[in-house]
């Protein structure tokens, strides 16, 4: 895959440069038209200045990137940007001017909305992000993408930007939503209890082989009700990483016979504190 | 070959059993010991292990709070508590007491200890002298002595007394990134990485500090868990909290990643050539190791050949400042995508990186070794 990654460094943002000028670069040159997956980082002051010119500029561009199949939006470190800060857009753009995508990956959630979306060739939906707005979860769940098979959304917290409830979620919960989908992300949530006891029993499991409840905030409460399930046994694996459930949860479902990750406990009762060493 | 060593250190510590291996392991004879405690409580007295032609080295005097505690005492003119109430002080892991206060008496120690020796009359040589670790103990002192050396550094904030300084400065300089620092500190204590969002007046900070309100009173503790602060009441305390003991505010470059996560280097420089390094992986604005983040090596980062080259030259230019000083601990961070190298700190006991390697020796090794290189060639 031909990657090309944008992205102002932070020496060349120090000196003025702007994003608007790599973009204009790249796809005057002659290696656009060979680029697979684009890749759009740090562009200047991301938590002020939306991503809503760089879209348009990609769209409107799409005839000089006739090969481009996957996009990445805010491709950037916590040490770039607070990702809770990261100022999105409408994706609808992209959509429009390339049929032929496959993967879109965002970064961050402010303002995103993904409207209208009709899209035939898109199998990979990726949103990383500190809270996902109802409106973005919304949009999704209205969305018609026949080839959709990973959808990967985490939903965070309502402190950054996730304003919605289990009410919202569950629409994205049915079996045949998205026809091909075989990995459902419903992750790093902060009612993921809600959201395992939601969908232990949902249909959709029948179709999924991948079920990411990771990152999170689970407890035993709703690794309970996966236990009890009758269709989680189908999925190929059940990522369950980081979370706050006990040893005794941990060692049972090891035994339910599929691929089970419950690595990065969050044990509560740890000792975090630290004698300072001088050096 | 028959050299006498004598450590200044905790006995107890890993960093002085290190440098005995290291000793046993050229056939030297063991150093003498003299702890911290000692001198400071007057048991023992300096001169008495001082003649001709002994080495002397400085270990850090942390990890020991009989030793936390007398240092705060001695330094308590001008300070917050007095040296009785300093030696009251009860243990509790990961408090911070008074760092300022502490460097006062710290630096009260070691000047007692330079003069002392000074006044024994007998040729001595110091592997690194407390001048040069009084220096790098405070990074606005090191950071402006290297910025006035030419040594690339991060741009610094002017002085701040309060968080509303803070804020206002930021804003005059259109700054929405920096790092608060403990100017007296080191091992990540008391480290903020901050940031303000102009849209919607929101804070937030990444940092090893935990707050703690107790009756009516702050209390501090190092977390090896970074805790993220998004309150402005947190987040105001603790930058007063700071600027009260004194703060180091710098611009937060962004770091280079690699799979991910943000790395630095630590640089051991000995004499003039940067030795010993690793590079320290992290999630978090953190990388130091003691926070549960990842050793890498520093040649599996892609960093180009030339780069790797100007790197180490930064440390060593950042070195040179201290050219009494035997060796440094320097850490250097290289901004994304760009790579140009910052220097961000220089540790004067910064040469405790267990297992790795250099020319078969491990740091202790090549220091005892360029120290018997020098009075070879008589320097
Ligand atoms: N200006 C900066 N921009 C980005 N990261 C920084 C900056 N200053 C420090 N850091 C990072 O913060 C961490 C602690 O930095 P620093 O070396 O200043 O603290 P310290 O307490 O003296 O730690 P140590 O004892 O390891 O030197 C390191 O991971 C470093 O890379």
């Amino acid at each position: 895959m031909i990657k090309e990654r944008l992205a102002l460094t932070y020496d060349e943002y120090e000196e003025g440069k702007t994003f608007t000028e790599l973009m204009e670069n790249f796809v005057g040159s002659p290696n656009a038209k060979e680029v697979e997956y684009l890749e759009v980082g740090f562009w200047g002051e991301p938590y002020d200045e939306s991503s809503d010119n760089i879209v348009k500029f990609i769209a409107e561009n799409s005839s000089k990137l006739p090969k481009l199949k996957g996009i990445f939006i805010g491709d950037m470190e916590s040490d770039e940007c607070e990702i809770s800060w990261i100022e999105q857009c409408d994706m609808a753009p992209l959509f429009g001017a390339f049929p032929q995508l496959e993967e879109l990956v965002i970064k961050g959630s402010n303002n995103l909305r993904l409207s209208s979306l009709n899209h035939a060739n898109l199998k990979k939906l990726v949103i990383i992000c500190g809270g996902l707005g109802k409106d973005a979860i919304e949009d999704i769940s209205k969305a018609q993408l026949p080839n959709l098979e990973h959808l990967e959304l985490y939903l965070g917290e309502d402190n950054y930007g996730f304003d919605g409830s289990i009410e919202d979620i569950k629409p994205l919960m049915k079996k045949g939503l998205f026809p091909k989908l075989k990995y459902l992300g419903l992750k790093d949530s902060e009612i993921q209890d809600e959201i395992a006891v939601e969908i232990a029993e949902a249909p959709i499991l029948e179709q999924l082989e991948v079920l990411d409840l990771s990152q999170g905030t689970l407890t035993d409460e709703g690794a309970q009700t996966l236990l009890n399930s009758s269709k989680i046994k189908n999925l190929k694996k059940l990522d369950l990483s980081y979370h706050y459930m006990s040893e005794g949860m941990m060692k049972k479902l090891k035994t339910i016979g599929i691929d089970v990750d419950v690595s990065d406990p969050q044990g509560e009762d740890e000792e975090y504190r630290y004698p300072a060493v001088t050096e | 070959m028959n050299i006498d060593f004598v450590i200044i250190g905790n006995p107890e510590n890993r960093r002085v059993v290190f440098f005995q291996q290291a000793l046993e392991l050229l056939n030297l004879k063991p150093a003498k010991v003299v702890s911290y405690i000692d001198l400071l409580t007057g048991a023992n007295k300096i001169e008495d292990y001082i003649k001709d032609d002994v080495i002397i080295r400085l270990e850090s005097p942390g990890e020991n709070f009989l030793v936390e505690k007398e240092l705060i005492a001695l330094g308590e003119e001008d300070g917050w508590i007095s040296a009785v109430e300093a030696r009251g002080l009860e243990y509790e892991n990961g408090r911070i007491y008074y760092p300022a206060q502490w460097y006062r008496g710290f630096c009260s120690f070691l000047k007692r200890i330079d003069d002392r020796v000074n006044k024994a009359g007998k040729r001595f040589q110091w592997m690194n002298p407390p001048g040069d670790i009084i220096t790098m103990f405070d990074k606005r002192l090191c950071q402006k002595l290297l910025r006035d050396s030419g040594v690339s550094v991060p741009s610094v904030l002017k002085k701040c007394g309060s968080y509303e300084e803070v804020q206002e400065v930021m804003k005059e300089t259109n700054i929405r990134r920096v790092f608060v620092k403990l100017a007296c500190s080191s091992s990540a204590s008391g480290i903020c990485a901050y940031q303000i969002n102009p849209r919607g007046d929101k804070e937030v900070m990444y940092t090893t500090v935990e707050i703690v309100r107790r009756d009516g009173e702050l209390a501090l503790y190092n977390s090896l868990k970074i805790k993220k602060y998004t309150s402005n009441r947190d987040i105001k305390d603790i930058i007063d909290w700071i600027c009260g003991q004194g703060a180091h505010i710098e611009v937060w470059i962004h770091k280079e990643t690699f799979e991910r996560q943000v790395f630095d280097m630590r640089i051991v420089t000995i004499g003039e050539s940067a030795c010993h390094n690793v590079a320290r992986l992290s999630k978090s604005p953190m990388t130091n190791l003691h926070l549960g983040n990842k050793r890498g090596n520093v040649a599996d980062l892609n960093l180009s050949p030339d780069k790797l080259v100007g790197i180490f030259q930064e440390a060593e230019r950042a070195k040179g400042v201290f050219k009494r000083s035997l060796y440094a601990g320097i850490d250097v961070l290289v901004s994304k995508g760009g790579h140009v190298p910052y220097v961000v700190d220089v540790n004067a006991f910064g040469d405790l990186i267990p297992g790795i390697l250099y020319k078969g020796r491990d740091t202790y090794g090549a220091e005892i070794e360029e120290m018997i290189n020098n009075i070879e060639r008589g320097d």
